[in-house]
C-alpha cells in the first residue's frame, strides 16, 4: 500500500486537472523516443522516426502517446490502488508486448520533465516530489505482474 | 557519445542561464533532496531548511563544475579529473545518485526554459550528465 499525504494527493490531482492529455502524452512519448532512441525498438511499425522532427510529427507516435497518458490518468484517479488498477496492463506489457520495465521508469522521468517545461515555476520541488513518487508507483505497478 | 550538435546545444543552453548558475544549482539540489530523500544522507552536516545558505553554496559549486565541463566538452576526463579523484577516494557517493541529480537538473532547466527545452536539448543534457557521471565514477574501483 502506498502512503499518500493529503498534500501529495492534492498536488497531483490539481496539476493533472490542468494537463492537456493529448498534447502532453504525444510530447512525452516523442521525447522518450528522441532522447532514448533504443526505445524505438517497440515501435518499428510506426514508420518514420529518423529525426526528432520526424518523431514529433509522426501521427502514430502522437496517437500512442495520447493513449498512454490517458491510461496514466487512471492512476491519478486511483492513487490508493494503482497496482490493482494496472494488473491487467502489467500482464499485457509482460506477456504480449515484452517491454523491459526499465522503460516505464524512463517514460515516468520524461513525463516529469514535460510537466516541468509546461508549468515552469509552478512545478515546485514539492510538486515534483509528488509526481516523481507517482511515476515510480506507476512503473512499479506495471512491472508487478511480470514473471 | 556527444555529437557536434549536442555540444552546440549544450553551450547554447548554458548560455541562456544568464548568470543564474547559482540559482539553478541550488534549485536542482533542493529538488533532489526533496524527491530523493536518501540523497540527504551525504549531507548530514547541512542545514536543510528552505533557502539554506549551505544548500545554495553547494548548488553554486556543483553548477560551476558543470559549467566548466560544458566549456571543456572535448576533454571531460581531464576537466573533471580532480573531482573524479575527490568522488572516488573521499566522497564515495554511490553512482546511482548521479542519475537523481541529472533528473533534477533537467527539471530545473525545463522549468526555466519551457518550450525551449526541446527533446533535442533534453537528449544532449542527458547524454552530457551521463558522461559526467561516468567520469566521476571512473576511479571508484
Amino acid at each position: 500500500m502506498v502512503n499518500w499525504t493529503a498534500e501529495e494527493k492534492q498536488l497531483v490531482t490539481t496539476l493533472w486537472g490542468r494537463v492537456n492529455v493529448d498534447e502532453c502524452g504525444a510530447e512525452a512519448l516523442a521525447r522518450l523516443l528522441v532522447a532514448y532512441p533504443w526505445t524505438q525498438r517497440f515501435f518499428v511499425s510506426f514508420g518514420n522516426m529518423s529525426s526528432p522532427t520526424a518523431v514529433l510529427g509522426n501521427p502514430m507516435v502522437r496517437a500512442h502517446g495520447k493513449k498512454v497518458l490517458t491510461s496514466f490518468g487512471e492512476a491519478v484517479r486511483n492513487m490508493d490502488s494503482v497496482k490493482k488498477c494496472f494488473a491487467q496492463l502489467s500482464k499485457l506489457h509482460c506477456e504480449k508486448l515484452h517491454v523491459d520495465p526499465e522503460n516505464f521508469r524512463l517514460l515516468g522521468d520524461v513525463l516529469v520533465v514535460v510537466l516541468a517545461s509546461h508549468f515552469g515555476k509552478e512545478f515546485t520541488p514539492a510538486c515534483q516530489a509528488a509526481w516523481q513518487k507517482l511515476v515510480r508507483v506507476v512503473a512499479h505497478a506495471l512491472a508487478h505482474e511480470y514473471h | 557519445m556527444l555529437t557536434g550538435e549536442d555540444k552546440k546545444l549544450l553551450q547554447q543552453t548554458w548560455g541562456k542561464l544568464g548568470g543564474a548558475e547559482e540559482e539553478v544549482g541550488a534549485d536542482a539540489l533542493w529538488r533532489m533532496f526533496h524527491s530523493y530523500p536518501p540523497t540527504k544522507t551525504y549531507f548530514p552536516h547541512f542545514d536543510m531548511s528552505q533557502g539554506s545558505d549551505q544548500v545554495r553554496g553547494h548548488g553554486k559549486k556543483v553548477m560551476a563544475a558543470l559549467s566548466n565541463a560544458v566549456k571543456n566538452l572535448d576533454n571531460l576526463s581531464q576537466a573533471l579529473s580532480e573531482l573524479s579523484n575527490l568522488h572516488a577516494y573521499n566522497l564515495r557517493v554511490d553512482p546511482v545518485n548521479f542519475k537523481f541529480l541529472s533528473q533534477c537538473l533537467q527539471v530545473t532547466l525545463a522549468t526555466r526554459l519551457g518550450k525551449e527545452y526541446s527533446p533535442e536539448v533534453h537528449s544532449a543534457v542527458d547524454k552530457f550528465m551521463s558522461a559526467v557521471a561516468s567520469v566521476l565514477a571512473e576511479k571508484y574501483r
